[in-house]
């Protein structure tokens, strides 16, 4: 009878392992970047990034008259993110990428240095300004969820 | 079994034996070289296979192919000594084609890998290689090209000065590459190995200086 205990819970370990195992991060978990997930309004902190959105907007035609002036047009529809960020330890680029439905945008580069995009962000200095996302106009009238992330670049 | 059955019968073991004996290495060798030879006569001998080069479908000026990473029409080649809104001349001995093309990405992420898309047949592997590319609509150099998205791209190559004629036929492959997936801590998901899929023949008209001088 005791042996039959001791089989019966050395399987159940087993099992238990297993599950464990499959529940475990994997490498790809452990490394990538932790998310702070913040609304409209709302400050998140990363490790290197504090980030506001304050409002998005859309737009057919933006101009911009900082560096240069700039005048885009666009097939599709343009994002307007009206955002303040800093770094917190070390300077760095700003990298924003917009998702809906399963899709995945990138700010647009067209703006230069004259979006957020464009500018080496400060630690602890705050910079206020836009960043821009292209994207197709039929996306807007869907009722999806999007996505807006901001990380530290160092491209 | 069937061994015990050969040498109770004593033929067929007596007779691989007998020819063993009689015959020398060195001929088995050419025996075992004839056979060789014989088996490679049956896919073509010795002479270097030719692998039939697939034929590709040659568009119109304007048609759209499209493919699983981008969708591409191409409008126009023009020969120019200073591209558009680009005030580099070419290299010693080169001048810039400039072709015209409505790209759309049909991948699910921002891309700027653009010069893989295109190529000239003509070319040797130095020259049909893209130089750069820039959006029509502002020049903005190495254009994103965003999901679902159709922009107009001017692509520019360095061609050999006097390798094209003005009013030649050229003809532009247009390249599809090939999804490889990988963990975004490795190199994540990348087009790769771009082959040509379609050919597009135009005529090449010279114009004058484009550039911003």
């Amino acid at each position: 009878m005791r042996k039959v205990i001791n089989g019966v819970v050395a399987a159940a370990l087993l099992v238990l392992a297993s599950l464990l195992f499959t529940l475990a991060p994997s490498d790809e978990q452990n490394q990538a970047p932790v998310e702070i997930p913040v609304s409209i309004g709302q400050t998140g902190l990363g490790r290197n990034i504090e980030t506001t959105v304050h409002d998005v907007r859309l737009a057919d035609v933006v101009t911009a008259d900082g560096y240069r002036t700039w005048t885009g047009t666009t097939p599709g529809v343009w994002v307007v993110v009206n955002a303040t960020v800093a770094n917190v330890v070390n300077p760095t680029s700003l990298g924003a990428w917009l998702s809906v439905d399963g899709l995945t945008y990138e700010a647009s580069t067209r703006p230069d240095f004259d979006s957020l995009e464009g500018v080496v962000l400060s630690p602890g200095i705050p910079t206020t300004g836009f960043v821009l996302f292209e994207i197709p106009r039929d996306l807007i009238d869907m009722d999806v969820p999007v996505k807006l992330t901001f990380a530290p670049s160092m491209t | 079994m069937a061994d015990e059955t050969d040498d109770a019968e004593g033929k067929p073991v007596g007779f691989v034996a007998r020819l063993l004996d009689k015959v020398s290495t060195r001929h088995w060798i050419l025996v075992a070289g004839a056979v060789v030879l014989a088996i490679t006569g049956l896919f073509g001998g010795l002479a270097t296979v030719h692998k039939d080069e697939p034929v590709l479908p040659v568009l119109s000026v304007g048609d759209e192919h499209v493919g699983p990473h981008f969708s591409v029409a191409v409008h126009n080649l023009e020969l120019m000594d200073i591209a558009p809104d680009y005030s580099f001349e070419a290299d010693d001995g080169n001048e810039y084609l400039v072709a015209t093309i409505t790209v759309t990405n049909n991948w699910v992420e921002t891309t700027t890998s653009l010069k893989d898309a295109l190529a000239l047949e003509f070319l040797d592997k130095e020259h049909s290689t893209v130089d750069r590319t820039f959006l029509l609509s502002d020049s903005t150099p190495l254009p994103q090209m965003h999901p679902r998205l159709p922009i107009d791209v001017g692509v520019v190559w360095q061609v050999p000065r006097g390798s094209i004629a003005d009013d030649q036929i050229v003809r532009v492959s247009i390249m599809e590459a090939t999804l490889n997936t990988d963990t975004v801590l490795t190199y994540g998901d990348r087009w790769d190995d771009p082959l040509p899929v379609a050919l597009v023949a135009l005529p090449v008209h010279r114009v004058a200086d484009a550039g911003e001088g």
